[in-house]
């Protein structure tokens, strides 16, 4: 697969100088062939959350690969009235608002009772944990009411794909303050298009460090567990993270690492850590101290004496930079390409890729230094996956189907709601954020199908399709009447695609919303 | 002694024995042993991997508190003592240390599966498929769903299906979800269709399963909408346990169920976590006791445990890192064999050279082997079935 689309490469260099149409034999890789109408839909459900009649219509002809280099560099609009409700969200502020509040040694303290109380409520509340509910349902509404509503779905998929690999928890602690700011940091790292630059953003992010317990984990030698030793405290090592870096985000379960590289990156990263707002500038501007925005590497935490990771010698004395060289060295493992090879293809092809077709993904992440666009290529490139855009055969995940069918309900129409959105991804047991192991949601048909999800898909069909639910309501309220999305069959029998014999049986006779709720819930549109 | 006897050639053949045991395993054992066909098995599983010595813990080993300095403070200051066992449990598990004296408890401080990676999620598959590799078709608990046939029915207490509960034939298996929207789906013509849509496929036996499910809970006074959404935290589980116990008592043939509950991958400030999560949990139990009432209690067996046990030396955090062996709690109102207020397997103490790679507890008490045994006392089946569903079982507990 790959030796023939390098051959084109070589043969006439960019694609705009290729306007000589090849041979069929040569022309078509399915990475470089224009999208039919079925092609499309099914890249819309599948590097998108969906199709309506207008991003069907902007994405017939237009090529894979275009719209992968799309999905990574190109800009993504949101309807004005969304993009103002956006814009105006709690959820926007920067962490450098948010830090001197809410951060460590922060002004806005755990006993402070809330200005105002929240309604149903019986105990009092502090204004930080009404502030840390506010903050981190507006970050949760807002990934998804951007998922559902972008002019570039691929963007907003692989984004979500990558939130979901370096997984957080947004109720772990001051994650609630910090979660936003962790999905704007992975956007800013998939536009580099590089595995380094995502695993960097997530490592270096307080949200990271916080949720996998790495701000105390302490040299038991270091400056800071000998001075607490004194005081009679003990300090030591916390291996949650070094654990997760290499079984989940790097070089995955079975990529040869052991106990002792667990042990050994452990100490690596101790120092890595968030910033305490009353450290003094002295320590924060410390001999070998570190600030990366909010992370903060105080050496005074950390285990200065030599390692050895996965085979490499880690010579005494070198303080944080020995954590880049450790990032570095794990993005560039081998595992590393298999394992993210194979979680690819798993969520964009099927739950049991082509073996040789994920050898070729690992291949070109290796060759290609760990870029996202590369690794993705032979998987477009793939009769494989030319063939599932035509019989899209995967079981939608609880996000593709809710934001597919709500897609399809509301056809164009801005959906502003994300109360809405925030708890029907919850209900169906797919919040983003929200996960609170940090293996992320799983992507295969055996952890989302069982009898309890597809009652609440039908029911979710059933409550779309009766036109009455509030999806474009504005946060400030307004016009509840004009705010419901009105589902129309034609636009719904568009996003659906082709029915099988038996579906088109079963709904004959059927009209208005009765024929909605059942295209909504057909066997077809579960699948992508 | 089986138990015993198990554990030592286990050591002797080291990590393959589960793989070569189970041919050599005497298989008289299982029809020797009484059996009680008409039993109920529960499996409560605690993800995340209990601190089980924070639980239970050995007091009376003079290493618990040099190794554990904060995090033996609760059972060396407040723990209640298990007779005859050298172990005392945390004062949240009074109403456990009760069942204990009653003889309605028994705990096996090194239990565990053959995971090696320390991982959450691969340990947890291997407890689940209980076929002693990472990978496989179907998990234990569904096979034996598979294999006990006619009438009984086998339930999961929840909204998604845990591996546990996978691969089973259609309809063996039921998903009963406690908690979250009370909104149920409507009976119109759109149902009709939707049913005819997938009558064929898989999806179609999950709705058919689910319209059953919602007309039972329905019968059985609806969904509790005020309990915890999605993922069980262990905090819900009392009214949870209350309400299964309900279900189960209702129908007989509810033979096997599973519940799982989050929450215990403790690695920093774990006296505080668990110091909510342990109340919950002795409450839940309790509340199924009392729950299912006397006569159900004493057809039931109840086993909790979770994916591995956590590092036997405390970290730098006052949590503790991922570990090998770890607690496993049975309880019942009429013990059989694994039953009655004693300690499991055993367990040799906390020096160094006892721990697995000199840090965890090693796991002295087979899985499937446990599993096993309470399987064949529930549901009667005999030595060839038990292998079926529990390939690689290393003779039974």
């Amino acid at each position: 697969m790959l030796s023939r689309s390098g051959a084109i490469l070589i043969r006439c260099g960019l694609a705009v100088l290729c306007a000589v149409p090849l041979p069929a034999a040569l022309a078509a890789t399915p990475g470089q062939t224009p999208l039919d109408a079925a092609a499309a839909r099914a890249w819309l459900n599948r590097f998108g959350y969906g199709a309506d009649r207008a991003s069907l219509a902007a994405t017939v002809g237009q090529t894979p690969q275009h719209l992968l280099q799309r999905a990574i560099h190109g800009p993504v609009h949101y309807p004005p009235a969304l993009a103002a409700v956006l814009a105006a969200s709690p959820a926007a502020q920067p962490l450098s608002v948010l830090w001197p509040l809410y951060g460590p040694g922060g002004s806005e303290k755990m006993n402070q009772p809330a200005r105002r109380q929240p309604e149903q409520s019986e105990v009092v509340r502090s204004q930080r944990e009404v502030d840390g509910r506010e903050l981190l349902q507006a970050a949760v509404a807002d990934r998804l009411l951007q998922s559902a509503n972008s002019d570039n779905p691929g963007h907003e998929v692989l984004l979500n794909f990558w939130l979901n690999h370096f997984s957080i928890h947004g109720l772990k602690t001051i994650n609630q303050f910090l979660a936003a700011d962790y999905v704007r940091t992975l956007q800013a790292a998939l536009r580099e298009d590089s595995f380094l630059a995502l695993l960097e953003a997530s490592f270096y992010h307080p949200a990271m460090q916080v949720y996998l317990d790495n701000i105390r984990s302490t040299a038991p030698d270091s400056r800071m567990a000998e001075r607490a030793a004194r005081r009679g405290e003990t300090l030591g090592i916390n291996e949650n993270l070094a654990r997760e870096l290499l079984e989940l985000h790097t070089l995955g379960v079975d990529g040869g690492y052991r106990q002792a590289d667990v042990q050994a990156l452990a100490r690596i990263i101790t120092g890595a850590g968030i910033l305490n707002n009353r450290l003094p500038p002295a320590r924060v501007e410390a001999a070998g101290a570190e600030r990366r925005g909010y992370f903060f590497f105080d050496p005074a935490r950390h285990d200065f004496g030599a390692k050895r990771l996965l085979g490499v010698d880690y010579p005494a004395g070198r303080g944080s930079e020995e954590i880049r060289v450790a990032l570095r060295q794990l993005a560039q493992h081998p595992a590393t390409g298999r394992h993210l090879a194979g979680k690819l293809a798993r969520r964009f092809l099927a739950d049991e890729p082509p073996p040789a077709l994920v050898a070729a993904m690992a291949a070109a992440f290796q060759r290609s230094g760990g870029r996202i666009s590369a690794t993705l290529q032979p998987l477009l490139d793939s009769p494989e996956f030319a063939r599932s855009l035509q019989a899209p055969g995967k079981f939608k995940e609880p996000l593709d189907y809710l934001l597919s069918a709500a897609r399809a309900a509301c056809d164009g129409q801005p959906m502003a709601n994300g109360r809405f959105f925030w708890r029907a991804a919850q209900e169906l047991g797919q919040a983003p954020l929200l996960r609170s192991t940090p293996d992320g949601y799983g992507s295969q048909e055996a952890d989302w199908l069982s009898s309890a999800a597809l009652a609440k898909r039908v029911r979710l069909a059933q409550d779309l399709a009766s036109g009455r639910l509030p999806l474009a309501q504005m946060p400030e309220g307004g016009n509840r009447r004009a705010a419901v999305c009105v589902p129309q069959a034609a636009a719904v029998r568009a996003a659906v695609g082709p029915l099988s014999a038996t579906s088109s049986a079963a709904l004959a006779g059927l009209d208005g919303s009765d024929e909605i709720a059942a295209l909504l819930a057909s066997p077809e549109f579960m699948r992508r | 002694m089986s138990v015993l006897h198990f554990s030592r050639r286990r050591a002797l053949l080291g990590g393959l024995a589960a793989l070569t045991a189970a041919a050599a395993a005497p298989t008289a054992w299982a029809l020797s042993q009484p059996q009680r066909a008409n039993g109920r098995l529960l499996v409560v599983f605690l993800r995340g991997g209990l601190d089980g010595l924070f639980a239970f813990g050995p007091t009376t080993d003079p290493r618990f508190a040099e190794l554990r300095p904060t995090l033996s403070r609760p059972l060396l200051e407040g723990g209640l003592l298990l007779a005859r066992s050298g172990f005392a449990a945390h004062p949240a598990l009074a109403p456990l240390a009760e069942l204990y004296a009653s003889r309605e408890l028994s705990f096996a401080p090194c239990f565990g599966t053959t995971d090696e990676s320390r991982s959450h999620f691969q340990a947890q598959d291997l407890f689940e498929l209980g076929n002693g590799q990472t990978r496989g078709a179907s998990g234990w608990l569904a096979r034996a769903a598979q294999a006990a046939g006619g009438e009984l029915r086998c339930v999961g207490f929840g909204s998604e299906q845990p591996l546990i509960l996978q691969g089973a034939a259609v309809g063996r298996v039921e998903l009963m979800p406690l908690a979250g929207a009370a909104r149920q789906v409507r009976a119109d013509r759109a149902l009709a269709a939707i049913r005819a849509m997938h009558a064929e496929q898989a999806s179609g036996a999950a709705i058919e399963q689910a319209l059953a499910t919602q007309s039972e809970l329905d019968r059985l006074g609806g969904m509790d909408p005020q309990a915890a959404r999605g993922a069980n935290g262990v905090a819900g589980f009392p009214k949870l346990a209350a309400r299964m116990a309900q279900i189960l008592r209702s129908d007989p043939r509810l033979a096997l169920a599973f519940i799982d509950l989050g929450g215990f991958d403790t690695h920093a400030g774990q006296a505080a976590s668990l110091g909510r999560s342990l109340p919950a949990l002795a409450e839940g139990l309790l509340a199924l006791r009392e729950g299912l009432g006397d006569a159900e209690w004493r057809r039931t067996q109840v086993l909790v445990c979770s994916e591995f046990g956590r590092t036997v030396r405390e970290n730098g955090t006052q949590g503790s890192d991922h570990g090998h062996g770890g607690l496993a709690l049975l309880l019942g109102g009429a013990p059989g064999r694994l039953g009655g207020g004693r300690l499991l397997g055993d367990f040799s103490g906390l020096a160094e050279t006892a721990l697995y790679q000199r840090r965890d507890l090693p796991v002295r008490l087979d899985w499937r082997s446990v599993l096993g045994r309470l399987l064949q006392e529930s549901l009667g089946f005999p030595s060839a079935t038990l292998t079926e569903v529990l390939p690689g079982m290393p003779g039974l507990a």
